[in-house]
């Protein structure tokens, strides 16, 4: 790829001297990542990680937080000005929450992008081949009936939330005939199985204690509570290994924007595509919700509000995604657990509230290119 | 839109040729094109006419790989074709993929937001996967294509503009970069002009006509204007209910009773003199232009 950096060299030969300067500076914006986007996106995940370590019950400076993190990257020592106690607070408690928060964030806008693109339908968001609810479901038996299907660092609810989800999309793929070359009949079948789920989780709720479904209902709006690194563990891997699935594929929801047809026809196996691509958002939403419950809202708006800054290419809309729904999800956790301390606010209604109007103020001010 | 002289050739391909044998598309159990056969020479415009519903988008669509289809397509070519066994008879064994066919189809999708050069970049799909499998990325080789045939088409100044705010006659060139952003053999043309004014007609077809004899394009269009039909192509194939009818040359072929039968209205084939000089119908010496005209009185009955 860095060859392409040279215009000059690739310009036409003959005749075009005119016009190759405007030409190339398309090319360039088509062959190249916005730099400057990703760089400025990476500054403010910085920033928000730094803010939420250092917001909390117990301040920490944020100079002090810095200079601990800088230290712990390798081969660089810097003294920190932080205490014992204070380094205890940061790496055991605030850094796993903010960790958390980072790659939830990052996986449920990706896959949510990923659902996009692969629907060709800007409603399309993470929770749609039923995921939220069977996840919900899987939730609801572990939390109120004790069904324990943990296994190694996986701990009840996240194992039955996981498998939940994950029963939900295959039932929804199964039943629907020819799925993945004919996307309006999968989503269909992904509502027809939410609907089933939720039935299912509503009626299992209603024969629940109060305090159990309490419990429930808490896990059901989305948390980031965090037991030191283990949730980290869970989702980190399959946040390395979807997220570069996605990201290699991400030029294929460039073709798959002209239809199957047309994808057809210049070379794209659209079916073959689109499975690949929904598997990978299904993983990764399904390891998402299992640590965090349903957090709404990130993986429909961050993309959208990507698409509007950075333009519509999945090329940038992705990783640009990835980076953007991380330092969202962190930033309104800061608000979660700061709002109304020492009691917490629920991450996902807060996402809600401040996903909504703002999507509306962008679907306001881009009716046309919102979509 | 006549291409400058110095124009370089836009595809490395010698002229190939494209053999269709036993053609059948059975979608849902409706057969839609049934048994059709013929041969494509190497650089040859054969122009798929008949009535509407009669086949010719589902052939073309089913040589552009987008229908599934019964029945062996194959590139023809006397020199061999690089990289693609032939038999005895100069059929290549492989099935022609999407570096070797490409098509402009009727109603392309404009993607909202998409910009003129990206829009063309996704015509190298293919290369870019033959090079590096399924998830490469673009090389420079492909930027260098992309740009090339931007110039050639005179889209350099549109490159930017999103292909949602061209006009017909932009979008229609835009499309047909992307076509030839595949490098492809053999360009299938579905209805080109059908959105377009007489003027753009013309102007899209002389450039497709150029492309061909500088290149070497073999080319299949499916066309409604039967003058148009007659004067750009070669050959002309008459499809009607899913079988081939008739293919010979356009003289032959547009005859008043073929056509009344074809179409199913009492039709008057006629001749005018068009009047220009170098007539872009390499097939005709002279400079006439056929023109099929509703014949008065009562319909044709069937």
């Amino acid at each position: 790829m860095n060859d392409v950096t040279r215009p000059s060299k690739d310009a036409p030969s003959k005749g075009v001297s005119s016009a190759s300067a405007s030409l190339n500076l398309a090319a360039d914006r088509a062959f190249h990542l916005p730099v400057s986007i990703l760089v400025a996106a990476g500054l403010v995940a910085v920033a928000v990680t730094i803010l939420s370590a250092s917001v909390g019950a117990a301040g920490l400076p944020p100079g002090g937080v810095l200079t601990s993190l800088v230290d712990r990257l390798p081969m660089v020592e810097v003294s920190s000005s932080l205490s014992a106690r204070q380094q205890d607070i940061l790496f055991q408690i605030r850094l796993p929450r903010t960790v958390l928060g980072l790659l939830v964030g990052g996986s449920l806008a990706l896959a949510g992008s990923a659902y996009q693109g692969a629907f060709r339908n800007p409603l399309a968001d993470p929770y749609l081949l039923g995921v939220s609810a069977g996840a919900g479901f899987g939730a609801v038996l572990a939390l109120g009936f004790g069904l324990d299907i943990g296994w190694g660092p996986f701990a009840a609810v996240p194992a039955a939330a996981f498998v939940g989800a994950l029963i939900a999309v295959v039932t929804a793929a199964s039943l629907a005939r020819n799925a993945w070359a004919s996307p309006a009949t999968l989503l269909l079948a992904g509502v027809a199985v939410a609907a089933l789920f939720s039935a299912a989780q509503t009626f299992l709720l209603q024969r629940l204690t109060e305090t159990q479904a309490r419990e429930v209902l808490s896990w059901l709006f989305g948390q980031l509570n965090t037991a030191g690194w283990r949730e980290i563990g869970i989702l980190g891997p399959y946040l390395l290994v979807c997220g570069t699935v996605l990201l290699l594929h991400r030029r294929h929801l460039d073709v798959l924007r002209v239809g199957d047809d047309e994808a057809r026809s210049i070379g794209l196996d659209p079916a073959r595509s689109r499975l690949i691509i929904i598997i990978a958002a299904s993983l990764l939403t399904a390891a998402a919700v299992s640590v965090s419950g349903l957090i709404a809202f990130v993986g429909l708006v961050v993309p959208h509000a990507v698409r509007l800054v950075a333009g519509h290419s999945y090329r940038v809309i992705m990783p640009v995604s990835l980076i953007a729904g991380a330092s969202f999800l962190a930033l309104v956790d800061i608000g979660a657990r700061t709002v109304s301390a020492p009691a917490e606010l629920p991450v996902g209604v807060l996402t809600a509230f401040i996903g909504a109007p703002f999507f509306a103020l962008i679907l306001r001010r881009n009716p046309v290119q919102a979509r | 839109m006549t291409l400058p002289a110095t124009a370089s050739p836009a595809l490395d391909h010698q002229s190939v040729g494209l053999a269709v044998d036993h053609l059948t598309v059975t979608i849902d159990g409706t057969t839609l094109v049934e048994d059709v056969s013929f041969r494509l020479e190497a650089g040859e415009w054969l122009g798929l006419i008949g009535p509407n519903g009669a086949g010719k988008s589902t052939v073309l669509r089913a040589l552009a790989g987008i229908t599934e289809h019964d029945g062996t397509v194959s590139l023809l070519s006397d020199a061999g074709i690089s990289g693609s066994p032939l038999n005895d008879t100069g059929v290549s064994t492989t099935r022609p993929g999407a570096t070797d066919i490409a098509i402009v189809p009727q109603n392309p999708v404009l993607p909202l937001g998409m910009t003129v050069v990206e829009y063309v970049l996704l015509g190298r799909t293919a290369h870019a996967r033959d090079r590096f499998g399924w998830l490469g990325g673009e090389s420079k080789v492909d930027r260098q294509v992309t740009t090339r045939v931007l110039t050639q088409l005179d889209l350099t100044e549109f490159a930017t503009r999103p292909v949602t705010q061209l006009s017909g006659g932009e979008a229609q060139r835009t499309v047909l970069a992307r076509a030839l952003a595949q490098e492809p053999a053999v360009l299938l043309l579905d209805e080109p002009t059908s959105a377009l004014d007489i003027g753009h007609q013309q102007s899209v077809l002389e450039l497709v006509d150029d492309l061909r004899r500088t290149t070497g394009l073999t080319v299949l269009a499916a066309m409604h204007d039967l003058t148009l039909a007659a004067r750009f192509s070669d050959r002309l194939a008459l499809i009607t209910r899913g079988s081939l009818d008739t293919i010979d040359k356009p003289e032959q072929v547009l005859q008043d009773d073929l056509l009344s039968r074809a179409y199913g209205v009492k039709l008057t084939v006629a001749r005018v003199d068009s009047g220009s000089s170098d007539s872009h119908s390499p097939s005709e010496d002279d400079s006439q232009d056929i023109v099929v005209l509703p014949a008065t009185g009562t319909r044709h009955n069937r």
